[in-house]
């Protein structure tokens, strides 16, 4: 383990790394702070008013975003532990997730490929490259798992990383008027629904629909993300 | 104290479960993270329980996974200017696919699970 995405342990390590990282820990306790107080719209998101006040630091302290960019690793780092901690809800829901088995796994794996080949698909008509639309695949599942594995399959890590985000977002930002339109009033169906295609962002969301939404999201994320990183890279090992 | 040795005991059990999985990842070619998931999932099965400050530093940790989605999205931004005057076109293609599959995952949910969930308790939903 010398090296994760390009950069060795020293530079994981190094002070600017610290600094980098209480800045966004402070960024993002401050846009948790004022998405608590403006009633916790979607459109005032951690995750959006949190990069929002990381670029200002960036524009104000005159450091340009590559800068950040280069030295987040030790973030980046810390994320391995954060998934591996996944496996706690996931052993925690096992009765909820033997209970809707096939059923709940079928919902999942269907849900978690029409994303990323409506994805792909939309990428290839409009004439992108090979490596963006490889990029799009893993965007339905949680940011380290997604940066993995698009590393494997010859993607962007760090653009898989910026459109599971982008996808998070739309897909919470959609969510309310979405199930409306589609009469899902079930809270294991929107629980699902929400971890399937809007991973740990979604998870959040469905968190604050009842428990019981955000526990059937856990599974459907774990789920989702073990499928998708099992199956993208087979795929392209038999394909490539 | 007991409890911050106990958190301390666990994050370093996530630590050394994930450096398994890196490791676990030169033979299997799998992302370690997931590897490591898939150790820590099975040890759970084994134990039969969850270890109480296990339970809360990963609640903790997943409670503010946000935290982890603020890079990409600034990265995002490099690859913006990267895109330039196709961003728009793309930024299009991703928010539409989104919202397909959106559309077709919640039907489908609701279509194949809606009915006998659904009865078991009331359907009440939140706005």
């Amino acid at each position: 383990m010398s090296s994760m995405f390009g950069q060795n342990i020293a530079q994981i390590f190094s002070s600017q790394s610290f600094y980098w990282l209480a800045v966004t820990i402070g960024a993002y306790c401050l846009a948790l702070l004022l998405f608590r107080l403006l009633g916790r719209r979607v459109i005032f998101h951690p995750i959006l008013l949190g990069s929002l006040l990381v670029g200002l630091w960036c524009a104000i302290t005159l450091n340009p975003i590559s800068e950040y960019q280069d030295h987040q690793g030790l973030l980046t780092w810390l994320l391995g532990p954060a998934t591996v901690a996944l496996a706690v809800p996931l052993y925690g829901q096992l009765r909820s997730v033997l209970q809707i088995r096939g059923k709940g796994l079928l919902v999942v794996i269907l849900g978690g490929s029409v994303g990323p080949l409506t994805a792909i698909a939309l990428l290839y008509v409009f004439g992108f490259s090979h490596e963006i639309q490889i990029s799009a695949l893993t965007k339905s599942i949680t940011t380290p798992l997604a940066m993995e594995t698009s590393d494997s399959i010859g993607g962007i890590p760090a653009l898989a990383a910026a459109l599971v985000s982008i996808t998070g977002i739309t897909a919470v930002l959609f969510s309310r008027w979405i199930f409306r339109l589609t009469q899902c009033h079930c809270e294991v169906a929107q629980g699902l629904t929400l971890g399937t295609i809007a991973h740990a962002i979604g998870t959040a969301e469905a968190m604050q629909t009842s428990q019981k939404a955000g526990a059937f999201a856990t599974m459907a994320l774990c789920v989702n993300g073990i499928v998708t990183a099992v199956v993208l890279p087979v795929v392209f090992l038999l394909l490539v | 104290m007991k409890t911050l040795s106990a958190t301390l005991i666990s994050f370093f059990a996530l630590l050394l479960v994930w450096q398994l999985g890196a490791m676990l990842s030169e033979l299997i070619p799998l992302p370690s993270s997931l590897l490591g998931l898939l150790i820590l999932f099975f040890a759970l099965v084994l134990l039969g329980r969850v270890p109480k400050a296990l339970h809360h530093l990963s609640q903790f940790l997943l409670r503010h996974l946000s935290v982890f989605f603020i890079a990409p999205l600034l990265s995002a931004w490099l690859f913006a200017e990267q895109l330039a005057e196709r961003l728009p076109l793309f930024i299009f293609c991703i928010v539409l696919s989104t919202f397909i599959s959106f559309v077709i995952s919640a039907w489908l949910t609701q279509a194949l699970l809606g009915q006998d969930s659904g009865s078991a308790d009331k359907p009440d939903h939140h706005e």
